[in-house]
């Protein structure tokens, strides 16, 4: 029993945000189609995290419209966007995002189990992910809290979270800020082959250049607006070709959706 | 040393200007402080009450208890004793609820002090500096806590003790014993605030390492094994040599109450980590996270009930001891004891719910912050908010059944050897339920009483991002 979510493209329109006197964003336009791998690089204070965060639900923007695929985020109420990102979009973030007191499968399991997944199918899954991202039962990691593992290893945990729900849209802010730059390299090329086989979508704001070489496409903002817009040459072709099989196979699956949400 | 003395006033002032996070944990830390002194000095005063009527016995006191004179003085003693070991019993929880005051402080700032350290401070000077926020913090809540308690003395005036009521100044500690509370109220705030560093172990690089929790050893369970046992024997021989009638009997029986309340005090983190165990094995994110907690940290979460626990026990065994005229015939004397044991159980009940409820919002509004950085995750993840409270719920609702269950469990057992004296009467049964719901909705509202704190971590969060 298993949701895959329907690659959806997703749009932003007009955005602008202001906080206070402070601008962050004045009429960004984006269009990210299904599977496309983004990475959103700017100097501080151009606005990205406020970008991810609208395009993500997070924050409302004060002008403009987020919308995946035919449903417009920015225009639902709280309670409602809190579903949408719980239920079709994955995060990673530099750091907090673990719970210390829970192991590795549990803090992966964690998405499933608010849905009201049961705990062995829950925890199955979770071990899959795991086991996909080099920790699995053999690894002995599965089982250890996130301050029994190094950064890198806490951030392939947070990886398997974000994917166990087979969300549409992955959002990453600055997953590597907390790691070495070899260490971080790892994890983004895991986060983005992850994604790509599993035909997510995938936006991530970052600071460091190297990035670049594993997304598709690269934005530049600068002063709260889009400064550059390019896709990047010998970006992974396949991945639209995954997404596409994902999208026939979604077509061709029954799906059931998930009761008990108030797990 | 001189830039930490400077430093620390300043810093205070602009954490309670910030009036985020950090200003509603100082305004926390000063009120569960304020609440822990005014109780002391409430506890203390009352025994204290007790010594001068023992001392000094008035004419009304004298006739009102209707004894052959040289029966007054051992009469008015075992009093003393009683409120000596009610002020015994509910000391030690007040003053570890001051105690987790000034550690809440501390915890509060470790962020902040690891920075300065980063920047050269020496490990003594933050240490140094923290102590001296501690202690205006522990100044300003002790002038309110003595002001609360001259402010509630009159109050007393409904209360009886011997038949009479308690005049304000009956309660009024002289000054050299009022200034020695203070003292060592200051001095545990100190004390408490150097371990609470300790704890979080501030190092220039990193800040609040959470230590590695252990499994609770196997020894506290037959340490209270050996009590229970020798409670038996003693309560057996001493039931057998001495009269029941003899009022030094309640002394003796409340030694007896003090090892066994110092054996469950050992074994009661050992029990609510072997009964959250099996707990863990939930899809419920809500208990599954609240049960890793409990596990994790079966002694913080006994803190939070240790009073309450502590209370359900001598609530269940008093409320076996027979009021009526009926049973104690027309003896004034033992009347007037067997109701005013009554009416001291039940102060003493009240004030340690009280400690419970905000040793509970303490503690869960200190994890609050320690959490914050999960918190904001999750919620951005999308995660309900109400999973945070139901979080909280479960972390304090699990130890506390569970301990209230064991508690009036061992009370009544503790009852048994004098049950040719006690019987169950319907007065005493709603003396326990009284209990039983009074500290079940003080926990819960001291846990939801953190809401507003979280909301303030969270929608600080936003801001700080953006």
């Amino acid at each position: 029993m298993r949701t895959q979510h329907t690659p959806a493209p997703l749009v932003a329109r007009g955005l602008t945000k202001s906080f206070g006197q402070v601008r962050a964003l004045a009429g960004v336009d984006l269009e990210i189609p299904a599977g496309q791998s983004v990475a959103i690089m700017g100097p501080s204070g151009s606005g990205k995290s406020t970008l991810l965060h609208c395009l993500a639900g997070i924050l409302v923007p004060d002008a403009g419209e987020v919308r995946l695929g035919d449903l417009t985020i920015s225009g639902l109420r709280d309670a409602q966007r809190s579903r949408v990102r719980r239920k079709r979009l994955g995060f990673v973030f530099q750091d907090g995002q673990l719970l210390p007191e829970l192991p590795a499968r549990e803090n992966v399991a964690l998405p499933l189990l608010l849905r009201g997944v049961s705990r062995g199918e829950a925890l199955r899954r979770a071990d899959e992910w795991l086991g996909r991202l080099g920790l699995g039962a053999g690894s002995g990691l599965a089982g250890r809290r996130p301050g029994e593992m190094s950064g890198g290893q806490a951030q392939r945990v947070a990886i398997a979270r974000a994917m166990v729900h087979d969300p549409s849209v992955v959002f990453a802010d600055e997953p590597t800020g907390a790691l070495d730059q070899a260490t971080g390299h790892e994890v983004l090329q895991i986060l983005t082959t992850t994604t790509a086989m599993a035909g997510a979508t995938l936006v991530v704001v970052t600071h460091d250049a190297q990035v670049a070489r594993w997304c598709s496409r690269l934005v530049e903002l600068r002063d709260a607006m889009v400064h550059a817009d390019r896709l990047l040459a010998g970006h992974d072709d396949r991945r639209d070709e995954r997404t596409r099989e994902a999208a026939a196979r979604e077509r061709d699956e029954q799906h059931v959706e998930f009761a008990g949400e108030s797990r | 040393m001189n830039a930490a003395l400077e430093l620390a006033p300043r810093l205070a002032v602009e954490r309670l200007r910030g009036a985020r996070g950090g200003a509603t944990l100082d305004l926390l830390a000063v009120a569960a402080f304020t609440v822990s002194a005014w109780l002391t000095m409430t506890v203390v005063g009352g025994t204290w009450m007790f010594v001068q009527r023992w001392q000094h016995p008035s004419a009304d006191i004298v006739a009102r208890i209707a004894m052959p004179e040289r029966s007054v003085g051992s009469f008015l003693e075992s009093y003393v004793v009683l409120a000596s070991i009610a002020c015994a019993l509910l000391v030690l929880p007040v003053l570890t609820l001051g105690a987790a005051a000034a550690r809440l402080g501390a915890r509060g700032r470790a962020r902040r002090l690891a920075s300065l350290r980063l920047v050269g401070m020496t490990g003594g000077e933050v240490v140094l500096m923290s102590v001296v926020e501690t202690l205006v913090q522990a100044l300003i809540s002790t002038a309110l806590g003595v002001a609360l308690w001259l402010l509630t003395l009159p109050l007393w005036q409904v209360v009886s003790f011997h038949g009479a009521p308690i005049p304000p100044t009956e309660m009024l500690l002289p000054w050299w014993l009022g200034l020695a509370v203070v003292a060592v109220l200051l001095g545990l705030a100190a004390l408490s605030t150097v371990l609470g560093l300790q704890q979080v172990r501030i190092s220039p690089l990193g800040v609040a390492m959470q230590q590695t929790p252990r499994r609770l050893r196997a020894w506290r369970v037959a340490f209270f094994i050996a009590a229970i046992v020798a409670f038996g024997l003693f309560s057996k021989v001493f039931s057998t040599r001495i009269g029941l009638v003899n009022l030094q009997i309640y002394a003796v029986m409340a030694g007896m109450i003090l090892l066994v309340v110092g054996a469950v005090n050992l074994v009661g983190p050992w029990v609510l980590q072997l009964l959250a165990r099996p707990g863990v094995r939930t899809g419920n994110v809500a208990r599954l996270v609240a049960m890793r907690r409990i596990v994790d940290d079966p002694r913080a979460a006994w803190r939070n009930v240790s009073a309450v626990a502590l209370l359900g026990m001598i609530a269940a065994f008093v409320a076996m001891i027979p009021t009526d005229r009926d049973f104690l015939g027309d003896d004034p004397s033992r009347l007037i004891l067997a109701a005013d044991m009554r009416t001291g159980v039940i102060i003493t009940l009240a004030i340690g719910l009280l400690i419970g409820a905000t040793s509970t919002l303490v503690n869960q509004a200190a994890l609050v912050v320690d959490r914050g950085d999960e918190a904001v995750a999750l919620d951005r993840a999308g995660y309900p908010r109400s999973l945070f409270a139901r979080i909280r719920r479960h972390h304090v609702l699990a130890p506390l059944l569970i301990t209230l269950t064991t508690s009036i469990g061992v009370g009544l057992l503790l009852a048994t050897p004098f049950m040719t004296f006690f019987r169950l009467q319907g007065s005493g049964v709603v003396l326990v339920l009284v209990t039983v719901v009074a500290g079940l909705l003080l926990t819960v509202g001291a846990a939801e009483a953190c809401r507003p704190l979280q909301r303030a971590v969270l929608t600080q969060a936003h801001r700080r991002n953006d």
